[in-house]
């Protein structure tokens, strides 16, 4: 029970979304999207109609949230960084310079990441064989320990880490505020001009 | 030391020590500063309102920092019991294999490492982070919020409906009118709105 439990918590996978600022607040705020108008809907103080209301209301800025985080952290501020990073810094750091994009590091972060015999199986695949440069693919194949570069990773964590705060905490309730009313107008639940509840952060 | 070496640490720093936690909390701060400012800019709405919305905006994000801190730190936390756990299991099996063998155990070699406990324990908070996120906030402001707030500030108060008149008897001798229904604005107007109609009207 307990190794299974230890096994399923110390997967690939979950590493893979626990350790990437981008995923995680993907997660975070598709289940914020489910949890918070769940929440208000079963509320049992406040009237149906309200309750609908604020449920929808508080679906849409949560979804609000989730578009501008696909449109704006991930290609903006993920890549964005690392080309920076690899501007400002692969003269004096060249390892950054074997990769061509952040996707490409990211994919060898994770093999990397791997223990020998399901790192090989992974690399032995057809669709990996122009992967990576012959110096990075020996290195993933030969060493039982290959350099994973964090530095890179930080950077790129960086760059997301600054591109939630921007786009989660100030763009998102700016274009929210301007599209939530228009929305829910079309969608029947709003009066034109009429005061309702607000939505929980 | 150049900058940019002192760039590629503060980086290697961030890949080996940033989690969920760290960035949700920093979100839920800026939020927290943001949004209220927002809602008090809003030229649209009435002051009384806007203080309302504002301080409901701003006690949300305070309830939430602390939440999610608890939930990763408790969470990450189970790591190390789990290990506990996984040493006690791993080193009874191995002992009972080894009365038959008679081989020694060593026990050393049987524990969990140090690196694998850290992995958990990122994990870990990553879901501790989802669970507040999905139930925990959304329980606690359904609860605490409104009372907190209306404590603080008096609610807006909602525009009073004019009570009826009654209505006079119908004199016989005068000739009768034609007049237009009066319809009151309802919020009803979105029951029976999901979903699409016959022919997408």
């Amino acid at each position: 029970m307990i190794t299974a439990l230890t096994r399923a918590l110390s997967s690939n996978a979950l590493t893979t979304i626990a350790t990437n600022t981008s995923s995680q607040m993907i997660c975070e705020t598709t289940l914020k999207a489910i949890g918070r108008p769940g929440a208000i809907l079963i509320d049992n103080k406040i009237s149906d109609d309200t309750k609908k209301y604020a449920a929808a209301k508080e679906f849409l800025y949560q979804a609000t949230c989730l578009v501008v985080f696909g449109l704006l952290i991930v290609p903006v501020f993920k890549h964005g960084t690392f080309k920076a990073a690899k501007k400002l810094l692969g003269k004096t750091h060249p390892e950054i310079n074997q990769f061509k994009s952040s996707t490409e590091y990211l994919d060898y972060y994770k093999i990397a990441s791997k223990k020998m015999q399901n790192r090989l199986a992974t690399l032995s695949k057809d669709h990996s064989e122009n992967k990576f440069t012959p110096e990075l693919r020996e290195q993933l194949k030969t060493q039982e320990n290959p350099d994973k570069y964090d530095w890179i990773k930080g950077a790129i964590e960086t760059g997301s880490f600054a591109g939630s705060i921007i786009g989660l905490a100030i763009l998102a309730p700016q274009l929210s505020h301007a599209t939530i009313h228009p929305t829910l107008r079309f969608l029947g639940f709003e009066k034109p001009k009429s005061k309702n509840l607000d939505t929980q952060a | 030391m150049a900058y940019q070496d002192k760039l590629v640490k503060t980086f290697d720093y961030i890949a080996k020590n940033l989690n969920a936690t760290h960035t949700v909390m920093a979100i839920a701060a800026v939020k927290g500063i943001c949004r209220p400012t927002f809602t008090m800019m809003d030229k649209t709405e009435k002051p009384e309102t806007k203080k309302y919305t504002a301080l409901r905006e701003g006690i949300t994000e305070a309830v939430a920092i602390p939440v999610y801190f608890i939930c990763g730190e408790l969470a990450g936390f189970g790591a190390k019991v789990m290990k506990k756990f996984q040493d006690a299991a791993a080193i009874k099996k191995a002992q009972k294999a080894a009365e038959k063998t008679g081989d020694v155990v060593d026990i050393e070699k049987l524990k969990q490492s140090p690196e694998m406990t850290r992995k958990i324990a990122k994990n870990l908070r990553f879901l501790g982070v989802c669970a507040a996120a999905l139930v925990v906030i959304p329980s606690i402001c359904s609860i605490a919020i409104k009372p907190i707030v209306d404590e603080i500030i008096k609610p807006p108060a909602s525009p009073k409906i004019p009570p009826k008149k009654p209505s006079a008897p119908l004199n016989m001798n005068t000739s009768l009118a034609v007049t237009k229904p009066i319809v009151r604005p309802s919020m009803n107007s979105f029951i029976g709105h999901y979903g699409m109609k016959a022919g997408g009207v």
